[in-house]
């Protein structure tokens, strides 16, 4: 075959007509032939990239695997990934990974992270790996044992600091701080965190301050910076004007909401004080961070909504823009655009209940750290 | 005026303004070396053509409104086949015309996407 005129252009000429695709249109051709591949992932165009606005998207959690039962080899390793502004899933390929079945949990400034096992394959540790699937770069954080990937929640924010959090402590990784080591912080919190979050350098959670009969959900926020030498600096927010404000909603979860200082919070909307009562529909609330006051955010339709109200749980996920709703046997996503309202995501990749957890990725080509 | 001549022995003759539009041929004039014409190896008579008119069009500010000038740079560049577009931005970089760069790259660019 012979050569097309194209390969016959400067580099420089090419990264001048490249860079002014969208960044969609250079995934693409990517693909297209050896040339454009070498040409697009070559790291002086990328590093003309990579001030792109990213491609805001969201990956899905695979469900639990139980590594016994999948045990062949070639299922190759990939993470799906709904992009909105298109309404179209794609698959991102993970085999660039020298690990067997990674599991991707978090991300954030266009990084992926994963539980994967660790490289001398010892049984009771795991890393976490943080990659960047458009680039295949990645990087192995330092080893955990492995009850940190079966009961922490991975937090990652934009300067590349991760926290894994669990109900007695929380562990810390900077790699400006200390080199290569994790932190290791007891958490004075009352009880176990639920959702945390980490936006604009603090973790916030709800925690049940209750009794085993009835819950009281509070927020708490931590500094990043207030991390003492040994335990986190956990502080509970209220405001008196709040009111009943967390007890109008049935297990309330946190995401991020758009922007550094607002936070939303989602759940059932009770329909009355009882204990354990019907819920008319789902709620959005949403509290600005400096003024500390909630507004109603959104609610769900209610054609939208009786679909979850057959399933006694759903799963929320999401953060920014957007918030994505899963319930079991749906077989699609309920989605919550703060601009644009709300809408049905079809095409979700079957997962064995139809009970998916998903995080926003936004990708970009971002170097590693 | 200005001598142009191509790699297959074609000879232009330009006004400076128009010439000038290609910072390669706007450092050979500074260092005066356009004596007896600028010989263009690299690009053949047929796109030295395409060029001059490009750069005619462009210096005289399009005697007309952005608009127009814009009108005019879309049908030049629609009416040029493959071959032709890119043996104009090898020639484009080579003469380092900054604008007719843009222009077919761009051209590439929308073709791509």
């Amino acid at each position: 075959m012979e050569s097309s005129p194209i390969n016959r252009l400067p580099p420089d000429s090419l990264h001048q007509i490249f860079s002014s695709l969208p960044l969609r249109q250079i995934m693409i051709c990517r693909s297209v032939c050896k040339f454009f591949n070498e040409l697009l992932t070559s790291q002086c165009f990328t590093e003309i990239i990579s001030t792109r606005p990213p491609l805001n998207l969201l990956a899905l959690r695979p469900p639990h695997h139980h590594s016994h039962r999948h045990g062949s080899q070639n299922i190759r390793p990939y993470i799906h990934v709904y992009d909105p502004e298109q309404n179209q899933w794609y698959r991102f390929n993970l085999d660039f990974l020298p690990f067997r079945l990674p599991q991707p949990v978090a991300s954030s400034n266009g990084l992926i992270y994963l539980w994967c096992d660790s490289v001398d394959s010892n049984e009771s540790s795991k890393s976490l790996v943080a990659c960047n699937p458009l680039t295949r770069e990645f990087k192995v954080l330092p080893q955990l044992g492995s009850a940190w990937s079966r009961h922490g929640t991975v937090l990652v924010d934009s300067m590349n600091r991760v926290m894994v959090l669990t109900e007695l402590a929380a562990l810390y990784y900077s790699g400006m701080v200390i080199a290569n080591q994790w932190l290791k912080f007891s958490s004075n919190l009352p009880s176990k965190p639920r959702s945390p979050v980490l936006m604009s350098s603090s973790v916030f959670a709800l925690c049940d301050v209750g009794s085993p009969w009835r819950s009281q959900w509070k927020l708490f926020s931590c500094k990043l910076l207030n991390l003492t030498i040994t335990h986190t600096n956990w502080i509970c927010l209220e405001k008196h004007e709040w009111g009943d404000i967390f007890d109008i909603i049935k297990r309330p979860r946190l995401l991020r909401g758009n922007g550094d200082f607002k936070l939303l919070m989602i759940g059932g909307l009770k329909s009355t004080f009882s204990l354990n009562p019907a819920c008319s529909t789902i709620l959005i609330l949403r509290l600005d961070l400096e003024s500390l006051e909630w507004e109603e955010a959104g609610r769900m339709p209610l054609d939208m909504y009786r679909g979850f109200q057959e399933s006694s749980k759903f799963k929320v996920f999401g953060g920014g823009d957007r918030v994505y709703f899963s319930a079991k046997r749906m077989g699609k996503l309920a989605m919550w655009d703060c601009w644009e309202g709300w809408r049905w995501i079809d095409g979700v990749p079957g997962y064995a209940d139809g009970l998916c957890r998903g995080f926003v990725f936004d990708a970009k080509l971002t170097m590693m750290p | 005026m200005i001598v142009l001549k191509s790699s297959d022995g074609e000879t232009f003759e330009i006004e400076e303004a128009v010439a000038l539009q290609s910072q390669t041929i706007a450092h050979m004039v500074e260092d005066d070396c356009v004596e007896n014409g600028i010989p263009l190896a690299n690009v053949t008579g047929e796109i030295l053509a395409k060029i001059i008119e490009y750069c005619k069009k462009h210096v005289e500010g399009g005697g007309g409104s952005e608009e127009e000038l814009k009108i005019w740079d879309k049908e030049f560049i629609e009416n040029i086949d493959q071959s032709t577009l890119f043996n104009l931005i090898l020639a484009a970089n080579y003469l380092n015309i900054k604008t007719l760069l843009d222009l077919t790259c761009q051209r590439v660019a929308d073709m791509i996407s």
